[in-house]
């Protein structure tokens, strides 16, 4: 195939592309690219400037650079405890690794990281240290819960006009950020000491925002099922059966009604709908 | 052409300084915010930028348009940006002259552009639709770049000289940035500099940089240097009063060494004015003022 002197906007953007986004560098990245019989050391020598100053590669090199180094501080800010546990150099062969299959698709830097305890939990690391990819979702959470836009705070008054026939069908929506990130360690130890080899056990960790900082707290494991209903967007009537008394109804809806005010307590309730 | 105020002298609000902006007032005319951080964010971080925007003018300035990639526009960037726009009412909202990704990915840095014809009619387009979206008035920035294309058929000055008048859009020129290019390519930055269309430029920018042998990197955490000063001078010499920002984002100190930037900036602008003729420019009335009814206090 003959390389083009003059290549249209996207063929020169995606030869870019490639070669900053290679792993092991420019040079590397080219070599690789000859050894399938791609085109590219021909296009880079026709389409991008080498002078006495810097060869093409050597320019290209400086944005690959900066591709990688950008990206890994954003990680590293999202997931610095699991940075930690892990030491700089296996964080940095991990962010090597996640960019190939994740690279970047958001307009901001701060979604880069969602997909990274998903990919944790399939990567080599894990194996090792079996807690983190619990560990990155807490933090994945933590900073999603500072940083989620503002939601109106629902007044609890304003339920005082439902009839008790409207209280089964209730609805209520979450301010934006609340998670509740369910995890096999004791994550809420493990997050005040990362160099703890914490217990196995389930935990499961309410995330919010309270006075404009990240929170979270162990939730009872007998609040657990209803309050995934009430996340979940489940009718009132389904959160007092998630709340699990047996057939003592009035037990299973003051449990609810004792779950649903501390959230109200802590303004984490948005809207509702009937 | 939109007409847009002078604002003066400003700084780029970062979060190590949140605090010290909001407890009491600065010496700085106006603030700089980068769209990104803001769009599609609440919390603390919004708080601050209402409570600025309530003191101060601000500045949108973006670094995911990607204006000349051969991507489609990404829609829900505009519109995230046009509704962040709507909220706070900036003098004007910037990008920078570049591609950023290809293939749906982003970068997440600068890429430069040919200095073509087909990429001059590309983005020139793409920066009208922009403008229609988010009904402020748009300047776009010339960055510093490390690589430069064969195929380039104009010079950079001529090619960003010729998307302002294509697309009718303002001008956010980089001082620091012809100086860095200019080293790097081995061009002239004053040859650069005389070239641009004076009227258009809204804002400039001016910066420090990291020099690693083969080539200077803008890298905006650094003081400014003499040079970079000397060619500001000469830019307002050359063109009268323009609004100035001093960027400094890595590496970034204490508030107070910022705002010395943001002062020195100015003595140099009202001597340069003073040496073009003209008496010193004063900025618009801080036009801040509350965007909605005034509600409780947002401590910060």
């Amino acid at each position: 195939m003959t390389v083009p002197q003059n290549p249209q906007l996207k063929q020169l953007q995606g030869l870019v592309w490639k070669l900053i986004t290679a792993p092991e560098g420019v040079q590397k990245g080219l070599a690789d690219l000859a050894a399938k019989g791609d085109p590219a050391p021909e296009q880079l020598r026709k389409w991008i400037v080498s002078d006495a100053k810097l060869s093409a590669e050597g320019r290209l090199d400086v944005y690959a650079n900066m591709y990688f180094y950008r990206l890994k501080d954003a990680l590293l800010a999202d997931y610095p405890k699991v940075a930690k546990i892990i030491g700089d150099d296996r964080f940095h062969n991990l962010v090597t690794d996640f960019l190939l299959v994740h690279p970047s698709k958001h307009y901001s830097l701060r979604f880069l990281g969602e997909p990274f305890p998903g990919f944790l939990a399939k990567h080599a690391d894990a194996q090792e240290f079996p807690w983190l990819p619990d560990l990155a979702a807490l933090e994945w959470a933590w900073g999603d819960a500072f940083q989620a836009e503002n939601s109106p705070v629902l007044d609890r008054e304003s339920l005082a006009t439902l009839g008790p026939d409207q209280w089964a069908e209730v609805r209520f929506q979450l301010a934006l950020g609340v998670r509740l990130v369910e995890a096999s360690w004791d994550l809420d130890a493990l997050w005040e000491n990362t160099a703890l080899v914490p217990e196995r056990k389930r935990q499961a960790l309410l995330v919010y925002r309270e006075d404009d900082m990240a929170a979270f707290h162990v939730v009872p494991e007998e609040d657990i099922p209803a309050l995934k209903a009430i996340l979940a967007g489940q009718t009132f009537s389904d959160v007092c059966e998630a709340a699990l008394h047996g057939d003592d109804m009035d037990a299973s809806a003051q449990h609810a009604a004792r779950i649903l005010g501390e959230l109200f307590a802590k303004q984490l309730i948005s809207s509702y709908n009937v | 052409m939109d007409q847009t105020p002078f604002l003066g002298h400003g700084v780029g609000l970062r979060r190590d300084h949140y605090q010290r902006i909001c407890s009491e007032p600065t010496r700085c005319d106006w603030f700089e915010v980068i769209s990104e951080n803001y769009m599609r964010v609440g919390g603390r971080a919004r708080a601050v930028l209402d409570k600025v925007r309530s003191d101060y003018p601000i500045i949108l300035h973006g670094v995911s348009l990607s204006i000349g990639s051969s991507d489609p526009l990404n829609e829900s960037y505009l519109k995230d940006l046009a509704d962040l726009a709507a909220e706070t009412e900036p003098a004007w909202v910037s990008d920078h002259l570049c591609w950023t990704g290809t293939g749906g990915h982003n970068a997440h840095d600068l890429l430069p552009i040919p200095h073509t014809e087909e990429a001059l009619g590309h983005v020139v387009d793409r920066i009208r639709r922009v403008k229609d979206k988010v009904k402020r008035p748009f300047a776009i920035e010339n960055v510093s770049s490390y690589m430069a294309y064969n195929g380039s058929q104009m010079p950079e000055w001529e090619f960003l000289t010729r998307i302002a008048e294509g697309a009718d859009c303002g001008l956010l020129f980089d001082v620091n940035n012809i100086y860095v290019s200019g080293q790097n390519h081995g061009f002239d930055p004053r040859e650069y500099m005389r070239a641009l269309p004076g009227e258009r430029i809204y804002q400039i920018h001016l910066a420090g940089h990291s020099d690693i042998g083969t080539l200077l990197l803008d890298t905006h955490d650094h003081a400014i240097i003499d040079p970079v000063w000397q060619l500001y001078e000469e830019t307002i010499e050359r063109f009268g009063p323009v609004s100035t920002l001093i960027e400094w984002d890595d590496h970034i100190p204490p508030f107070d060494r910022l705002e010395q930037e943001c002062l020195r900036a100015g003595e140099i602008h009202r001597r340069a004015l003073a040496a073009r003729g003209g008496g010193a420019s004063l900025p618009s009335e801080r036009r801040g003022g509350p965007l909605r009814p005034p509600s409780e206090a947002v401590p910060v």
